[in-house]
């Protein structure tokens, strides 16, 4: 079996250990696999036996009950089921936001104009003399609808504190965009409710939405989250972090900065231009596709289920390159290499992308 | 006809093979030397190595090797002492199975 099949396997079977001996664990196996090498993934899945054989060591070894065992042969139909079954919930719940949207109550268009007002009358914000990083965040809030209990509000941070930024956001959009007009960076929050909205961080930004466990969001109207920087030549960030549980995310504009890690569950990335020396994203369902990524040296990107289209500054032998894709199409400068393209290098800048379901294309500035 | 590797035997190979490298060695590599001496699932060494970790006979750190995270095993102390124990005691138990064996008096 491949190499991505085996260690979802066993990340499934070690379920019953704490997260961090979990880790461990796949993390011993993954660098298996590696030292290996990828040419070799079959062979060495081979050589391993079974997941279940691993987990079940693994387990017994920690005191624990080793899983049932599966069938071999069904196995790898059950995963295709459960792939099955949530594209259909998926798509479900995508009809039902659709179909909420559109009954929307007129008061709501009401709220949009308030925003737009009040982002007029706002007299230019200005850092406190000395000590931007103490500066309280300043906000307008337009008053809720009466019963509806979802507003609109726009935050402001100091650059300073807005260069370490994280979005943890279990609902909703995020979109980064550049604006010429704005010197610092402003948040604008709409159809959230305030209660699940948390600012935090003294030296940097943590914004954090946290919808109820087994809250029904079909109800509700789709929050977006839109963050506003001065233009890359003037604003760069340090980290960039978002994590989007059900929205997609998008980048606007020309974005820097010097690390950049993306985690969505469900939702897709897009961007335009990104200059960043480190670029993670983890996507499980979704697309990612960026235009074009500068001065990166180190680069992964992981789709469990969606498509990756990338293009990266520089040459082919510029970079170490490991592009796969486990049930997809993987292509290179516009040649396609059913296998996957490994060509690794030392002392290079890292290039890795791997897909179980879905096709990659990266493409170099410079073939 | 196979003979059994105890869990204390095994424990003193890995120990062993891992005390050969001054600077440590990783997963894979101490794998394949342990194969190299006897006959076992690699998918056995793991749970082995973890348990010495844990026991302070072992200590791991991280390096990257090729942009990507490999994990390095090193013997310790504590993880010499328990290897020189066993060794004093295997060197008795096979002394004595050797001389059964040869039919010379014990």
């Amino acid at each position: 079996m491949k190499r991505y099949e085996y260690l979802s396997q066993l990340e499934a079977l070690l379920s019953a250990l704490p997260e961090a001996e979990r880790r461990d664990a796949l993390n011993y196996y993954e660098e298996y696999f590696d030292a290996a090498g990828p040419e070799n993934e079959e062979a060495t899945a081979a050589e391993l036996g079974s997941p279940a054989e691993a987990a079940r060591k693994i387990l017994e070894s920690e005191g624990l009950p080793a899983a049932e065992p599966q069938p071999p042969a069904k196995s790898r139909a059950g995963y295709l089921w459960i792939a099955l079954i949530v594209l259909v919930a998926a798509a479900l719940v995508m009809v039902l936001a659709v179909l909420m949207l559109g009954l929307i109550q007129p008061g709501t268009a009401a709220e949009s104009v308030s925003v737009a007002t009040s982002f007029a009358d706002e007299e230019p914000q200005t850092e406190a003399s000395g000590n931007p990083a103490l500066t309280e965040p300043s906000t307008t809030e337009s008053a809720a609808e009466a019963g509806s209990g979802f507003t609109t509000m726009q935050t402001s941070f100091a650059r300073a504190r807005a260069q370490d930024m994280t979005l943890m956001v279990d609902y909703g959009t995020v979109t980064i965009q550049t604006s010429d007009t704005v010197t610092e960076a402003e948040l604008l929050c709409e159809n959230v409710r305030t209660d699940w909205l948390t600012f935090a961080g003294e030296k940097q930004v943590r914004v954090t939405y946290k919808t109820p466990a087994n809250y029904n969001l079909s109800n509700d109207p789709e929050p977006h989250f839109t963050l506003t920087v001065p233009t890359a030549r003037s604003f760069t960030f340090h980290k960039l972090n978002i994590t989007a549980v059900m929205g997609n995310v998008t980048f606007a504009g020309d974005i820097a900065a010097e690390a950049v890690t993306l985690n969505l569950d469900m939702g897709n990335f897009s961007g335009d231009t990104v200059t960043a020396g480190t670029l993670s994203a983890v996507i499980d369902m979704g697309t990612f596709e960026l235009g074009k990524l500068n001065g990166a040296q180190t680069i992964a990107i992981e789709n469990s289920m969606g498509n990756v289209g990338l293009t990266v500054d520089g040459g082919a032998d510029e970079y170490s390159i490991d592009i796969q894709s486990d049930m997809g199409d993987t292509a290179f400068n516009g040649q396609t290499y059913p296998g996957g393209y490994l060509r690794e290098k030392e002392n290079a800048r890292s290039l890795t992308v791997r897909t179980a379901m879905g096709n990659v294309a990266v493409t170099t500035e410079n073939p | 006809m196979a003979i059994n590797t105890t869990a204390g035997l095994l424990d003193a190979i890995v120990l062993a093979v891992v005390g050969r490298e001054d600077a440590g060695t990783y997963g894979y590599k101490i794998t394949q030397e342990v194969r190299a001496v006897l006959e076992l699932s690699e998918s056995t060494l793991y749970p082995v190595l973890r348990r010495l970790q844990k026991d302070g006979c072992l200590t791991v750190h991280d390096e990257a090797f090729n942009g990507r995270n490999r994990r390095y095993y090193q013997i310790t102390p504590a993880g010499r002492a328990r290897l020189a124990e066993f060794t004093a005691e295997w060197e008795v138990y096979t002394a004595k199975i050797n001389k059964l064996f040869k039919g010379e008096p014990q």
